[in-house]
């Protein structure tokens, strides 16, 4: 890999902690504050557009499913599943 | 309370209250005439009793209650006087009243003088407006007669300047027919003149055209790709015959051969005026010019060995029409360097100089400039390109790609900021995200092309749909990439601009 990639990929491998800890501050706090579903989505949404670029091909389709769920399901368990996903990946990862 | 008080009460009463107070009371008659008095008649200036005040409350009925608010007596003093009627017995009473007197007399002369003081000011701002009223007119007298003469100077030099081009022409022609025929003894010499005299001629049209158009601000800047070492090349063959001549070096050396886009023509304008300044002005010794590009400006310096300048010389140094020496044999017009300090600030940048009486001057000129591209790839591409995308992550990406492969790359994280660094950059591409948080990437594109953007735009979006891509087209964008990005197709756009 180039090295300059390899070095860009690493930062954004680091950068998953963060990422993780605010996927899961938007998704429990959904019940008490309405607009946290939006926010959820912008993460989702900025994961589906970066992780595949940086090559993590499985976060990135996770992130677009969970977009897709948010997009078109008022029901949050619908959206449960992607989210547990993305959160799997990223503490894996 | 019996107004008669015992003699000693009286007494102590007169001494300490009366005295000290500066207190009078009379008792009067029933017949208007004063029966007793007590207090000190003498520091009003009256007699004993105070016969005195009769006069003063002559025509007041025997019951009425009258407070006179101020009596001034012969000996300048001053009193309230208060004429009572109570259970049967008239009296006067006098209150001292200098500092009350006094007060009032000041607060009148204050408010007097507060009024003059109103007065003076109304005049001093009516002055005042007149005079701003005739600075606005005589500035705008001065702006059109200052227009007029710019205007003037620039017609006139474009008028010389046609028939100097003339015979610029005609005289190479002729001295190729010289140089083919036997020359007549003396033309070429005299051709020789001439030509020098009209190219002198041309230069300074050129100059005062150059000083006019700066001055008027129509000075447009043509920049193109050029190397560094192009530049320090075109000086070297421009300088090293004269540096010869004087029996002087002229060194002119670079660091780094950056292609750069500048506009070559004006850079060499003010480059040629201070090393032929060093070269006029330096009897021994050398002419140096150093160039670099770095972080984004490019800074040259000429450094000469020549008599140096003192610190009021450095400072009227680049004054139009200024001369070092006004009664020096070195020719000149004196506008060389009023207009290369121009026209180094023209392109943003300046010309700075350092110099010690006998020990030589250095010009530091620097302006901010781009490189076109890294010289190893040696290709034609875009100069600027602006990523305009809330995603920290990919802007990285992006930059780093981008700039590995030579562009200048510049970041935006929403709308606004992607239209100031359009106002401010100019870029040649734009790679716009089509979702920048609550902002939509349509709406950005529109604003740009609203400001009159005529980069090429590239929308990026997560999604390929194909409705995402007709949005993006119809707004403005030149090009669709879905995320992730094809770094090829990214770059194959870029080679289309």
């Amino acid at each position: 890999m180039d090295p300059i990639m390899a070095q860009l990929r690493a930062r954004y491998v680091a950068s998953f902690p963060e990422k993780r800890a605010l996927l899961q501050a938007a998704w429990q706090a959904i019940p008490t504050h309405p607009g946290a579903k939006m926010d959820l989505r912008v993460l989702c949404h900025k994961l589906a557009g970066s992780a595949p670029m940086y090559e993590f091909i499985e976060l990135g389709a996770a992130a677009r499913e969970a977009c897709n769920a948010i997009d078109s399901s008022y029901e949050n368990s619908a959206v449960a599943t992607h989210i547990d996903s993305i959160l799997t990946i990223l503490a894996r990862d | 309370m019996s107004f008669l008080l015992p003699p000693v009460v009286r007494d102590y009463l007169n001494e300490v209250w009366f005295e000290q107070r500066s207190m009078f009371c009379a008792l009067l008659t029933d017949q208007g005439t004063i029966a007793q008095s007590l207090g000190p008649a003498h520091v009003f200036g009256l007699s004993v009793d105070a016969p005195e005040i009769l006069d003063m409350i002559a025509g007041l009925g025997p019951d009425e209650h009258v407070v006179i608010p101020f009596v001034q007596f012969g000996n300048g003093r001053a009193a309230h006087l208060h004429h009572a009627a109570r259970a049967g017995q008239r009296f006067v009473l006098l209150f001292a009243a200098d500092n009350t007197f006094a007060e009032m007399g000041a607060q009148q002369q204050l408010a007097n003088e507060l009024a003059l003081a109103n007065v003076r000011q109304a005049q001093t701002i009516a002055a005042l407006t007149q005079a701003q009223q005739l600075l606005r007119d005589s500035e705008r007298e001065l702006k059109r007669t200052h227009d007029l003469k710019s205007l003037f100077i620039s017609k006139m030099s474009h008028e010389f300047g046609t028939p100097i081009t003339a015979v610029l022409g005609r005289m190479r022609l002729l001295e190729g027919v010289l140089n083919a025929a036997p020359a007549v003894a003396g033309v070429a010499e005299h051709l020789n003149v001439v030509r020098r005299g009209v190219l002198h001629l041309h230069q300074l049209v050129q100059s005062v055209l150059d000083e006019a158009r700066l001055e008027q601000g129509t000075l447009r800047l043509e920049p193109t790709r050029v190397r560094l070492s192009a530049i320090v090349d075109d000086l070297l063959q421009l300088f090293s015959a004269v540096a010869q001549e004087k029996a002087l070096k002229f060194e002119a050396v670079f660091d780094g051969d950056h292609l750069l886009w500048i506009d070559a023509l004006r850079v060499k304008q003010i480059l040629i005026n201070l090393v032929s300044n060093g070269l006029k002005y330096t009897h021994q010794g050398k002419v140096s010019l150093y160039m670099h590009w770095r972080e984004g400006r490019l800074t040259a310096s000429v450094t000469d060995t020549g008599p140096g300048m003192t610190r009021e010389q450095s400072s009227s140094l680049f004054q139009p029409f200024k001369r070092l020496n006004e009664r020096s044999s070195v020719s000149g017009t004196g506008l060389g360097l009023a207009i290369s300090r121009e026209l180094a600030q023209h392109m943003g940048g300046n010309i700075e100089v350092r110099s010690t009486l006998g020990d030589g001057t250095c010009f530091i000129f620097t302006m901010p400039c781009e490189t076109v591209a890294s010289l190893e790839l040696g290709q034609s591409r875009a100069a600027k390109v602006l990523i305009v995308d809330d995603d920290t992550d990919i802007r990285e990406l992006l930059c780093a790609v981008l700039n590995q492969d030579g562009f200048n790359v510049y970041e935006a994280s929403n709308g606004a900021e992607a239209e100031e660094r359009f106002r401010t950059l100019s870029p040649d591409v734009i790679l716009l995200d089509m979702q920048l948080g609550a902002e939509h990437g349509t709406a950005v594109a529109r604003k740009l092309r609203k400001l009159g953007c005529v980069s090429r735009i590239v929308a990026l979006s997560a999604s390929n749909s194909d409705e995402t891509a007709r949005l993006a087209l119809t707004s403005g964008c030149d090009a669709f990439l879905s995320k992730p990005v094809d770094f090829t197709r990214l770059k194959e756009l870029m080679q289309e601009n």
